[in-house]
This record gives structure tokens, C-alpha cells and sequence, in this order.
């Protein structure tokens, strides 16, 4: 019986993570390869490529996810958007400042960084 | 004597020598198939976005997977017993749990254990009634493995075999767990005695780069589910849930993951004695705790392929299995949606999850509307048998949006709004718009309004007409405005390969027959 190998595309996905860090000075702004759609008071992201949009891939984000993704101009870094979290939604900084990262991690393949 | 067993699509061939009869337990019945019989895997799948409401059609199941006739394993079953040889390190060991009220209890008793040397592992299992090892050798890279059943005692002297039924455990809600090692005769070996199974299932599908986890399998409303989580979490209540509400229960305790050319698939494995093969697409895995109400959230990322791994079936001490079941994990959770569900142990979680998928689906429909109006190509994995086998389920489509002023021609493959979702039919008729050639032809009533569009599109005899049809349908769609298709099917992947829709292959009557089988399949198949 063949095996496939997946230890190789196991080991580059996780180069992939270790190399990518987020932190509170970057700066993100949309990716071209997604387009943002609010439908039925639901917030969805959805994937394009070569402007094929891929409907098995569509992300749902939440109140809180579609508030960060409107603000992301591409000028405000990640620390400037989670103090505006913190103004519109009444939590604690440290809260924020871990949702904003594990929301920005999560859907970074739709975003582009950059350090100021 | 040679047995085959097809557990989730694998063959795996027991041997004996001559004048070694062998009985696998009950629970092995189901599953186990004729040498040369090349049985089928009745997939249910579901459909998603694309609906498919011919009325001859069936969705949930159709025959259409053989199952390979070669055996992916072959073993030889010795009646003896066999020893670890010197040399050999243990890598991993069990103790025997027992079953206390409100959980499991370690007994301290050893139950197996795995040994590894440069030419083999080996699964040790501590076998009761009579007291015997067995053993299952599995030699590094080969697809012949050997188990030695221990039962050499036993087969020349004075054995109780013990009553049949003397070794099940009733579970909670009255199902019979076969552990019986029990047999009717006394010379006969019991190739499979529990947990040796279990043992011999996890590294043949840990090999094969497949999943072995503790779960309820279910299909509701056209949806596999697989609900997932640690001992207590509910699979069972769920799986009890959705039985009485009559849906079809794949396996409520162990099932085994599998990638095949439609997506991930669940399948049932041999635990209970009335245990049969049954096997349905995963389009959601849920990963399940108790909770206060109803509440899914959606799961992503390295925290979703945790959860997974968390419940599977494996021994940590091989690094290769590990990271294959670790990309396995990382894939289902890049194919299919996974979300966290607390729930409440009554019936209204069904309609709660009946719902949600609803909503999901309108909003993915909405969606793709958007995207086709605004101008967009659009893929999105087809389901359904209506166009089969020009597109099955799991094959990825691409819908490019219509182009103005232009109308289809005969064969073209296009996607009309319908039943609140879409429907990919091929265009069978064209009339142009201005045409006098729209007249009512012979036949019943229905029929002539079926054949006279303008009755069912208003009487604008300016626009183009189109009708449609599945390639397996019974009957022609309704004639529609060809400004009223969402888009065109340009290209299908399957199996790697983009290619232009094919043109239909068989006559429409051979689908009708294939989606007859599939309604008597589920006739017998669907209740227990």
C-alpha cells in the first residue's frame, strides 16, 4: 500500500505559523483576495481567487469580528483598533488586546501586515 | 479458511491453515462479505447550496463506490499463542477500565500493550475466559500481518467455551456491546476477540493516513453530522435524540474518518452485535459538552484540529502516525465546517440544528446570488444525483455569471434559482424569443403547459425560453426566461482535473433506475 507523505505539508504549515507574528504595531489592511458581505444581519468574508469567489470557503465573523474588519484602513495598527474595541464594547484591555490578536490571527489570510 | 471483513471500504482478509475453522464474534456479521464479492458503499451525501429536488431522485444514497476486491491487508490467524521476543521495547500500554456508575474506573489490571523491534510492532491483548494472550504482529512496511490467537490450550483440552452472550455488556440504553470472546465450539478460533479488533483496526487506518474517533454519526434533513467529545459529553444521548426522531444513526460510539474523492466520509465500525457497514458524507463535526441551552459557535484553526485530536483513537509514541493524523485532522478542519455545541439532552436540539443549517444555507444562497449578480465566477462543491455522472456529489463546479443578450445552447449546463438554493440542470430546448413556433403539441393538459412557455412566464414573447433537465431526471423542468438563469457551469474539477461539463452519458431512464435503488436502499437500510 502507498503512503502519501504527510509529514512534509505537516512541518510547512507549521514553519508557516512560527514564522507569522502579529503584534500590536502592525499594521493590517484588506487582502484583494476576499470581499466583505453583510447579508441578513450576518457578516460574511468571502475568498477570491483569480476573482473566482469560493462559496465552500465563506467565513462568518461575529459582531465583534465585522466591527474590526471595517475599521482596518490600512492606516490604524492592531493596538489603535483594539482601543476602539474597547471604547464601542466596554471590556478590559487585556481582553481586547487577546481577541483582536486571535481574531486577527485567524483570519489573516484574508489581511496584509506591515510594521510602520 | 479465509474471511473477508469490509470495515469502512477496507478489505481485510483473515487466513487460517487447513483444518483451522474460524468464528469472528457476532458483530463482525454484517461486515463480513464473499472473497470475490466486490460489495458497495451506499454513501449518503447531502446537498448543500445546490439543491436537487427532482421528484425521482433520491439524495440521500445511491451505489455507486465499490469497494476493492484485493485486500488492503491480509492476515494470517495461528490458532497458538506467540511470545514478545527479547529485545523488543514496550512503547505503550493499557490497563483495563471498568465501567463504574457516573464514569470509568481504572482497574489496574493490564489489558494490552505494544512492542516494537527492528522488524515488527506487536499488540499484546490480555485476553479472559479462558486466560490467554493474543497477539498481533505487524512487521514494519509490509501489508501481512500475523495474529496468534493464544488459544493453543484451549483447543485440545476440556474447554469451557464459555455460553454465547456470557461476555456482552448491556450500555446504558440497552444496546449490546459485544465483548464476548465467547465461542460455540470449542475448535473453532476467534480470529478478532476484543480489543484485539480495535487494536488491529487503529494501526491499519492510522496507516492509511485515516481517523479513528469517538463520536455519534448522524443524517438529518440530508446532513451528516458527527458529533464529537470526551466520555459522558452526550454522543450517545444525541445519537438516541436523533434516532427516535427517525433520522439514520451511522454509528453512535466509534466510527472511522476517510478521505475520499467526494470529501470526508463517516462509516460505522463493528462494536455492537447488530452493528452493520453504513456510511455518509461529514458536513459538519460537532465537538459537544453539556450546556445550559443550545449554543454552536464556529471552531477554526489550530484550536478546532485540537479538539479534533483530542478525540481520536491514538498511541502517542509513533511520531509518523502522529503527524499523518495530524494532517488529516488539519484537512477535515480545512473541508468541513467544525463548531463547538453545548446542548440540552431533549429533542429541541435537533430542530435547533435543523434550523441553523437552514439559515446557513439561505445565507450561503444569498450569497453566491451577490456574487453571480455582481459579476463574479463562483466554485462550490456540487451535491446531489441529478446530473450524475457528468457531475457527482463532492466535484467541485465553477458558475460563471450569464452574459447579457445571450442565450444557451442545447447541452450547455447552467444554474437556475430554485427551492431555495440552486439546481444545475442541462439545457435541453431553446426558443428563440419572436419565434411563432411556440404551439401547444399533442399530449395530456399537463403536458401542453409544460410545452407552452409563454403560460408560465407571462406572455413577453420578446425574450428567449430555455428548458431544463437533469441527466438523470424523470422529467423536464418547466420552461423559464433565459434571462432568468444565474450562471453557467464552465468547468468541473474532479479529482484533481478542471474539465468542461461532459455531455450526458446515459439515457435518462438508467438514472431513474439508479435512483430507484437508492430509495429501496434506504427503505431497508434506513430504520434498524
Amino acid at each position: 500500500m502507498q503512503l502519501p507523505d504527510y509529514n512534509q505539508t505537516f512541518l510547512c504549515k507549521f514553519e508557516l505559523i512560527i514564522c507569522f507574528m502579529i503584534s500590536l504595531s502592525s499594521i493590517p489592511s484588506h487582502s484583494p483576495a476576499v470581499v466583505f458581505r453583510r447579508i441578513n444581519d450576518e457578516f460574511l468574508l468571502i475568498p477570491l481567487t483569480d476573482n473566482i469567489a469560493d462559496m465552500d470557503s465563506l467565513y462568518r465573523l461575529t459582531e465583534t469580528g465585522a466591527f474590526i474588519w471595517e475599521l482596518i484602513d490600512g492606516e490604524l495598527s492592531v493596538g489603535d483598533i483594539t482601543s476602539k474595541v474597547v471604547e464601542e464594547f466596554d471590556v478590559g484591555r487585556d481582553i481586547a488586546e487577546k481577541d483582536a490578536l486571535d481574531f486577527f490571527r485567524e483570519v489573516q489570510e484574508f489581511l496584509q501586515f506591515r510594521e510602520p | 479458511m479465509t474471511v473477508d471483513l469490509v470495515i469502512a471500504g477496507r478489505r481485510i482478509r483473515l487466513q487460517s491453515g487447513d483444518g483451522v475453522p474460524m468464528e469472528p464474534d457476532e458483530r463482525f456479521r454484517a461486515f463480513a462479505v464473499p472473497s470475490d464479492v466486490r460489495p458497495y458503499m451506499f454513501i449518503e451525501t447531502s446537498m448543500g447550496i445546490l439543491a436537487d429536488a427532482d421528484p425521482g431522485i433520491v439524495n440521500a444514497a445511491i451505489p455507486f463506490m465499490p469497494a476493492e476486491t484485493e485486500p488492503d491487508l491480509v492476515v494470517d490467524v495461528e490458532p497458538g499463542a506467540a511470545e514478545i521476543p527479547a529485545g523488543a521495547v514496550k512503547v505503550f500500554d493499557a490497563q483495563l477500565m471498568k465501567e463504574v456508575p457516573g464514569g470509568v474506573m481504572n482497574s489496574g489490571e493490564p489489558f494490552w500493550e505494544v512492542f516494537r523491534d527492528d522488524e515488527a510492532v506487536r499488540a499484546r491483548v490480555f485476553l479472559k475466559d479462558p486466560e490467554r494472550r493474543a497477539l498481533l504482529e505487524m512487521p514494519h512496511g509490509k501489508m501481512r500481518w500475523r495474529i496468534f490467537a493464544g488459544e493453543g490450550l484451549s483447543r485440545q483440552g476440556s474447554v469451557s467455551g464459555g455460553t454465547p452472550g456470557q461476555h456482552q455488556e448491556k450500555t446504558s440504553d440497552g444496546k449490546v456491546r459485544d465483548l464476548s470472546s465467547a465461542r460455540d465450539s470449542a475448535i473453532s478460533v476467534n480470529p478478532l476477540p476484543w480489543p484485539l479488533d480495535g487494536l488491529l483496526l487503529y494501526f491499519l487506518f492510522s496507516r492509511s493516513g485515516d481517523i479513528i474517533i469517538h463520536g455519534s454519526g448522524v443524517v438529518a434533513g440530508g446532513r451528516g453530522w458527527l458529533f464529537t467529545g470526551r466520555s459522558g459529553s452526550g454522543k450517545t444521548t444525541l445519537a438516541g435524540i436523533f434516532d427516535r426522531a427517525r433520522d439514520r444513526v451511522i454509528h453512535d460510539d466509534r466510527l472511522v474518518l476517510r478521505r475520499d474523492v467526494t470529501g470526508w466520509v463517516m462509516h460505522s465500525t463493528p462494536v455492537y452485535r447488530n452493528d452493520e457497514p453504513r456510511t455518509a458524507t461529514l458536513d459538519h463535526l460537532w465537538v459537544i459538552r453539556h450546556g445550559a441551552s443550545n449554543v454552536a459557535e464556529p471552531l477554526a484553526g489550530a484550536q478546532a484540529v485540537a479538539m479534533i485530536l483530542s478525540n481520536c483513537i491514538q498511541q502517542n509514541w509513533d511520531g509518523e502516525a502522529a503527524a499523518r493524523l495530524a494532517a488529516a485532522a488539519d484537512d477535515i478542519v480545512a473541508s468541513v465546517p467544525v463548531s463547538r455545541l453545548s446542548f440540552l439532552p431533549d429533542g429541541r436540539i435537533r430542530d435547533y440544528l435543523l434550523l441553523r443549517d437552514t439559515e446557513e444555507k439561505r445565507l450561503a444562497t444569498r450569497a453566491m446570488s451577490e456574487m453571480l449578480d455582481e459579476g463574479h465566477a463562483v466554485t462550490i462543491t456540487a451535491g446531489g444525483y441529478s446530473m450524475w455522472p457528468a457531475i457527482r456529489p463532492g466535484d467541485r463546479v465553477r458558475i460563471s455569471p450569464p452574459e447579457e443578450e445571450t442565450t444557451p445552447g442545447r447541452g450547455s449546463v447552467v444554474a437556475l434559482r430554485r427551492d431555495g438554493g440552486f439546481v444545475i440542470h442541462r439545457v435541453t430546448d431553446v426558443r428563440r424569443g419572436g419565434s411563432a413556433d411556440i404551439s401547444v403539441t399533442s399530449g395530456s393538459e399537463d403536458q401542453a403547459r409544460r410545452d407552452r412557455p409563454a403560460d408560465h412566464i407571462g406572455n413577453d414573447g420578446s425574450a428567449d425560453h430555455i428548458r431544463t433537465r437533469g441527466d438523470t431526471s424523470l422529467s423536464a423542468d418547466p420552461w423559464i426566461s433565459s434571462a432568468d438563469i444565474a450562471g453557467y457551469v464552465t468547468l468541473v474539477t474532479a479529482e484533481g482535473d478542471a474539465i468542461p461539463v461532459p455531455p450526458r452519458r446515459f439515457p435518462y431512464l438508467a438514472g431513474s433506475i439508479a435512483a430507484a435503488a437508492a430509495q429501496i436502499w434506504n427503505r431497508i437500510a434506513g430504520r434498524k
